[in-house]
C-alpha cells in the first residue's frame, strides 16, 4: 500500500487549489489555500494527503469558528443613526466579553475546555456543553442523532480530567409532520426525521444511563431540508479535577472503539451545504455500551490519579484530538498502533477517521501499565499510540514512514482572519392593526392543536428521566392514574445521591429558549427572547436570578451579506443583555451554511438562536412547579403584558404577517426576576406565559390537578391579550389569605402586575369581558386536543 | 456454512406499517411484517446456531425465532432483506460475536445483522424499490435484497 501522496500545490494557480479544495472535500477558501501554499513554499516541499487533510480540519468551520472569529467593520443604523462599529474578532467581542466584563465568582473555565465550568459548590463544579448534529441527522436521523448525543456526552467526560455525565437535554427543529407535498430525492420526509431523531436521542442516551431531563421541539417548514438537533450534556466534576496538564515525555494513549471510515470529513463536510450525492462515510454510527464501558473506566483512572489530560475524538478524529492537547510542546503519533476496524486505511484515513467512541488520555510513562491494566480489567480497548514531545510539531508516522509533520504554531496560528464589511439597519417594528375575523373559539382550537403549542408527552416519555434518582422536578408533573399532566418550565436536579449528601440543599434548574418565528421577522428581539425565555424559565422552578449561566448556540443558513450582518448583530445583542442580566455565557458552539441546494437554489433555515440555561437553586424548598394548587387561590400576571402578536403562534397559525413584535424591557425583567426569587414563599405556582400567550400558559397550569379559573377581565384587545407571547412574563398562584400581603408587597416593590381571577374546582376557563362573558373553554376538550398531535 | 436466523415477533406492527405504506401509494396491502434478521457464516453446526438463536438473539416473552439457510420464495409475498453496507459499523453484530465469545463459542464467524420486511400481497419490483428506501432503510448507509 502506497502510505501518502503528495498534492501538488507549490506550482498549482488558484483555480487549481479551489479544485483541489472542492475535490477533496477540504471546505477551504481561496486566501486559506494560498496560506497553505506560502507555508509549503517556505518549508521547500509540497503536502502529503494526511498534512493537507489536517490543516483543513484543524481550519474546519467546525473547529475554528472562523466566521464568527472573523474581524468586521458593521455601519448600524437604528433610530435613524448610523454606528459604525469596528471588531477585531467578532466572538471574542461580544460572547466572551460579555462573559469577562460580568466575570462572575463562580465561572472555573469557560471556553476553554470541551465544556463551561461553573462552580456547584465548594467540593463540585458543574460542566456544561450543548452541540449541534444538524448535517449528520438530516442523511441519517437515528445515527445522527444517537452520535450527537454520544458526542456531547464524550465532550463532558472530556471536560477537565473528567465529568461524570448526569443529564442530557435536547432541542430539535423539524419541518411539519404534516407536509403533504413532494420531496426531492435524497430528503427524507419531517415525520421520518423526527421519529428517528427521537429514536436515536431516546437509545442512546437511556443506554448510557443518563437522563433526558429537559429539551423543546420547534416545527417550521424553514427546516424541512435541515433539521437542526441540538444534544446537551451536563456532568458534574470534583473543583480539584478541572485542570489539564501536558508535557514532554508523556506518552498518548487511545481508549475505546476501534477506528474505520465512518465519519471522515465530518468536521468539514459541517461547512458544506447539503445536496444529494454525498458518501456514505460522512454518516457515523454510535455505539453506547463501548461509551458506557469507557466512561466507568475514566472516572475511576480520574479519582486513582492515573492521567492528566483527557479529550475526545470529535470531529477531525484524532488529528482534532492529539493536535489539541498537544499544541503547545508537540507530539509524535504512530499510525500502525491504533486498532482497526477492518484492513485496508491509508494512514490519513486513520488519522481523520471520526469513528465515535474514542478518547485520547495522556499520562505518565511510569502511569500508563496501571491505566492500561484498569482498562483491561474492564474489557475497555486502550492502546499507547504516541508520545509528548517538545519540538513544537506534529509528526504523524507509520511503520517508521513520516506521513505528516507539521509547526503547531501554523496549523494553530496560521490561518488567515476573513474580514468582513457588512451594513444592517435595525427593523422598525410594525404596529399593523388586524382584525382577526375567526372565532374566539376556532382560535383556540387551532392555537391548541398547533405542533409548536401542543403537548410534547409522547417525545418525553421515549426518554428515560429519572435514571441516576436525581431528577427532582420532571418535565411532565401530573396523575399517573388520571393521565394528565402539566408541562414544567425547567428540569431540576439533585446531582448527588441524596443519601450520600443529606446536607446539600442546592439543586440545579435547566431550562432553554428557542423562537425562529422572531428568527424570520427579527434578529434582534429573537436574540433578546430567546435569553429571556432561558432565564425565566429556570427563574420560575425557583433558580437564583445571580447564578445563572448560559450557553449559545448560533445556527444559521447560507452565509451571504444579509445573514452574515444578522449573525454579528444577533452576538452583539446576545452580549447586551447578558452584561445587563450578569448571565454570563460559559460555552456555546456555532452550525453555519445550514441550507440546502436544489437546482442551484440555496434554501436556508431561518437564523435561529437556542439559548441553554443552568442556574443554582440555594435551597430545594424553592422549587416551584407551573400546576395549580388550590381552589380558590388568586392567579396573577406579574410583568407587562403585551398585545403584540408578531412572531407568536396566533399569528403563524392564521398566517398574519408584519405585526409588531413585543419587546423585552430588560431592567424591568431583572427587576422581577429578583422579586421572584426574594418573594419565592409567596407562590404556590408560577409559569412562563410563552408559545400560545397567555391562555395556553392558564390551560397548562390547569391540566395536572384538573382545576379551572374564572378570569374577570376589561380589556379591548382579547386577541392580543389571550395570545400575544410578552418576554419577562410570569403566572403566579397566590394563597387566597396571602392576597393583599401580596398587592402590597408588588405595590411597594413597584412591579406591574394584574389579578386575572379564582382558580375554581370545575376544570374550565371562564373569561368575562366588561362584564360580559366572553368564553367557557372546557379543559377536558382541550386536553384532548392539545395531547392528541404528536403519537 | 451460512445460517438467517429469522426473529418474528409476536405482536407484530402490522396496522401502522400498512398505514405508512398506504401513505407511500401502495393500497391493497393485507399485511406487512417487521423482523430482525441475522446473518452468521462459518464453521458452526446448526445446533449451535439454535443455542445462540435461543441465548442471546431471541427475547422468548415477546418474539419467536426461525433458522434458515435459505429464504425460500413465495409467490403470495415479497420478502425485503436490508443490511448496512460493508463500510458502515454494525453495532449489533459486534455485540453478538462478544455475546458469543460470552456463551463459551470459541468459532470464528462473520455476522450481519439486518432487518426483514414481508409485504403481503406480492407488490411489483419497479414499485417496491422506492417503497423500501422511503419507509424502511437509509440508502446512504444500507443496501437490500428482493427475495
Amino acid at each position: 500500500m502506497k502510505l501518502y501522496n503528495t498534492i501538488d500545490i507549490l506550482n498549482a494557480s488558484d483555480k487549481k487549489l479551489r479544485y483541489i479544495s472542492e475535490k477533496g472535500l477540504l471546505s477551504l477558501s481561496i486566501e486559506e489555500m494560498r496560506a497553505i501554499k506560502n507555508y509549503f513554499k517556505k518549508i521547500g516541499r509540497n503536502p502529503t494527503d494526511c498534512e493537507l487533510e489536517t490543516i483543513a480540519q484543524t481550519w474546519s468551520e467546525h473547529c475554528k469558528h472562523k466566521t464568527l472569529t472573523a474581524s468586521l467593520a458593521l455601519s448600524w443604523k437604528k433610530n435613524n443613526k448610523i454606528r459604525i462599529k469596528k471588531y477585531k474578532n467578532v466572538l471574542k467581542e461580544t460572547i466572551f466579553y460579555a462573559t469577562k466584563k460580568i466575570a462572575h465568582k463562580d465561572c472555573l473555565s469557560v471556553f476553554e475546555d470541551n465544556a463551561g465550568i461553573v462552580r456547584f459548590n465548594e467540593k463540585y463544579a458543574l460542566a456544561f456543553k450543548v452541540e449541534t448534529h444538524n448535517h449528520p441527522s438530516a442523511l441519517e436521523p437515528y445515527g445522527g442523532a444517537a452520535t450527537g448525543i454520544g458526542g456531547v456526552i464524550r465532550d463532558i467526560i472530556g471536560c477537565g480530567l473528567s465529568a461524570k455525565p448526569i443529564a442530557n437535554t435536547d432541542i430539535f427543529c423539524f419541518g411539519d409532520l404534516n407536509y403533504k407535498k413532494q420531496l426531492p430525492e435524497g430528503v427524507f420526509h419531517p415525520r421520518r426525521i423526527f421519529v428517528g431523531v427521537v429514536s436515536g436521542v431516546r437509545d442512546y442516551g437511556n443506554r448510557m444511563g443518563i437522563p433526558t431531563i429537559n429539551g423543546s421541539v420547534i416545527f417550521d417548514n424553514g427546516f424541512l431540508f435541515n433539521p437542526l438537533v441540538y444534544c446537551g450534556c451536563i456532568g458534574i466534576i470534583p473543583v480539584d479535577k478541572i485542570e489539564k496538564s501536558v508535557s514532554p515525555g508523556q506518552v498518548i494513549i487511545l481508549v475505546g472503539g476501534k477506528t474505520g471510515r465512518d465519519g471522515i470529513h465530518g468536521a468539514t463536510f459541517s461547512s458544506a451545504a447539503l445536496h444529494n450525492e454525498l458518501p456514505t462515510s460522512v454518516v457515523q454510527i454510535g455505539d453506547p455500551i463501548t461509551e458506557k464501558m469507557f466512561l466507568d473506566v475514566i472516572l475511576k483512572a480520574r479519582d486513582l490519579k492515573l492521567f492528566t489530560a483527557i479529550t475526545d475524538c470529535g470531529a477531525g478524529g484524532l488529528s482534532s484530538a492529539c493536535g489539541e492537547l498537544t499544541k503547545d510542546c508537540g507530539c509524535r503519533v504512530y499510525l500502525e498502533k491504533v486498532p482497526l476496524k477492518y484492513k485496508g486505511l491509508k494512514p490519513w484515513e486513520i488519522w481523520l477517521s471520526e469513528s465515535q467512541e474514542r478518547m485520547v488520555v495522556i499520562t505518565d510513562k511510569d502511569k500508563k501499565d496501571k491505566f492500561l491494566a484498569l482498562c483491561e480489567e474492564e474489557d475497555v480497548e486502550a492502546t499507547v499510540i504516541g508520545e509528548v514531545t517538545d519540538t513544537k510539531k506534529l509528526e504523524v508516522f507509520y511503520e517508521d514512514v513520516k506521513v505528516c509533520e507539521l509547526d503547531m504554531d501554523f496549523l494553530h496560528e496560521g490561518l488567515p482572519k476573513r474580514f468582513f464589511k457588512l451594513s444592517y439597519e435595525s427593523k422598525d417594528s410594525k404596529n399593523k392593526k388586524v382584525k382577526i375575523k375567526n372565532s374566539l373559539d376556532e382560535v383556540i382550537k387551532k392555537v391548541f392543536s398547533s405542533l409548536n403549542v401542543c403537548s410534547k408527552e409522547w417525545i418525553i416519555r421515549q426518554y428515560d428521566h429519572e435514571v441516576q434518582g436525581n431528577t427532582i422536578l420532571k418535565p411532565l408533573c401530573g396523575s399517573q392514574q388520571k393521565n394528565i399532566y402539566s408541562p414544567q418550565d425547567a428540569a431540576v436536579l439533585l446531582p448527588f445521591n441524596i443519601e450520600r449528601l443529606k446536607d446539600e440543599k442546592k439543586a440545579i434548574a435547566v431550562g432553554c429558549g428557542i423562537k425562529p418565528s422572531l428568527g424570520k421577522i427579527d434578529v434582534e428581539r429573537m436574540t433578546e427572547y430567546v435569553i429571556d425565555e432561558a432565564v425565566r424559565n429556570v427563574v420560575c422552578v425557583g433558580a437564583n436570578f445571580e447564578k445563572i449561566f448560559l450557553l449559545d448556540n448560533f445556527c444559521w443558513g447560507d452565509l451571504d451579506k444579509e445573514n452574515l450582518s444578522k449573525l454579528f448583530i444577533a452576538c452583539e445583542v446576545a452580549k447586551d443583555v447578558a452584561i445587563k442580566y450578569k448571565t454570563p455565557f460559559i460555552s456555546g458552539k456555532d452550525s453555519l451554511n445550514n441550507y440546502y441546494l436544489l437546482k442551484n437554489k440555496k434554501i436556508s433555515i431561518p437564523p435561529t438562536l437556542l439559548i441553554s440555561a443552568i442556574g443554582i437553586i440555594e435551597d430545594i424548598k424553592n422549587i416551584k412547579t407551573s400546576y395549580l394548587k388550590k381552589i380558590n387561590n388568586y392567579i396573577y400576571i406579574l410583568g407587562k403584558l403585551s398585545f403584540d402578536l408578531g412572531g407568536s403562534v396566533l399569528s403563524e397559525c392564521l398566517n398574519i404577517k408584519n405585526l409588531k413584535i413585543p419587546k423585552l424591557n430588560i431592567d424591568f425583567a431583572i427587576k422581577l426576576y429578583k422579586f421572584i426569587n426574594k418573594y419565592n414563599r409567596y407562590f404556590c405556582s408560577l409559569h412562563d406565559i410563552s408559545d400560545g400567550g397567555l391562555i395556553c400558559a392558564l390551560a397548562e397550569m390547569c391540566f395536572a390537578n384538573k382545576l379551572g379559573v374564572e378570569l374577570k377581565l376589561n380589556v379591548r384587545d382579547i386577541f392580543g391579550f389571550l395570545f400575544s407571547e410578552p418576554p419577562a412574563c410570569i403566572l403566579a398562584e397566590i394563597e387566597h389569605k396571602d392576597k393583599n400581603l401580596f398587592e402590597q408587597v408588588l405595590k411597594k416593590q413597584k412591579i406591574p402586575y394584574l389579578l386575572l381571577g379564582q382558580i375554581k374546582k370545575e376544570p374550565s376557563i371562564i373569561i368575562y369581558n366588561r362584564n360580559k362573558k366572553l368564553l367557557n373553554l372546557d379543559l377536558e376538550e382541550v386536553y384532548k386536543i392539545w395531547s392528541g398531535q404528536i403519537k | 456454512m451460512k445460517y438467517i436466523i429469522e426473529i418474528i415477533p409476536l405482536k407484530s406492527e402490522n396496522e401502522s406499517l400498512i398505514k405508512e405504506l398506504n401513505l407511500s401509494g401502495l393500497k391493497n396491502i393485507k399485511r406487512v411484517i417487521k423482523n430482525k434478521i441475522y446473518s452468521i457464516s462459518g464453521d458452526i453446526d446448526k445446533n449451535k446456531i439454535d443455542f445462540i438463536a435461543k441465548e442471546l438473539l431471541v427475547d422468548p416473552i415477546v418474539e419467536n425465532y426461525k433458522i434458515l439457510t435459505k429464504i425460500k420464495k413465495n409467490p403470495s409475498q415479497t420478502i425485503v432483506n436490508i443490511w448496512y453496507k460493508p463500510e458502515v459499523l454494525d453495532v449489533v453484530s459486534l455485540y453478538v460475536k462478544k455475546g458469543i465469545k460470552y456463551l463459551g463459542l470459541e468459532e470464528e464467524l462473520e455476522i450481519h445483522s439486518g432487518t426483514q420486511i414481508w409485504i403481503t400481497p406480492k407488490v411489483e419490483e419497479k414499485k417496491i424499490k422506492s417503497i423500501i428506501e422511503k419507509n424502511f432503510m437509509n440508502p446512504l448507509i444500507q443496501q437490500y435484497e428482493i427475495i
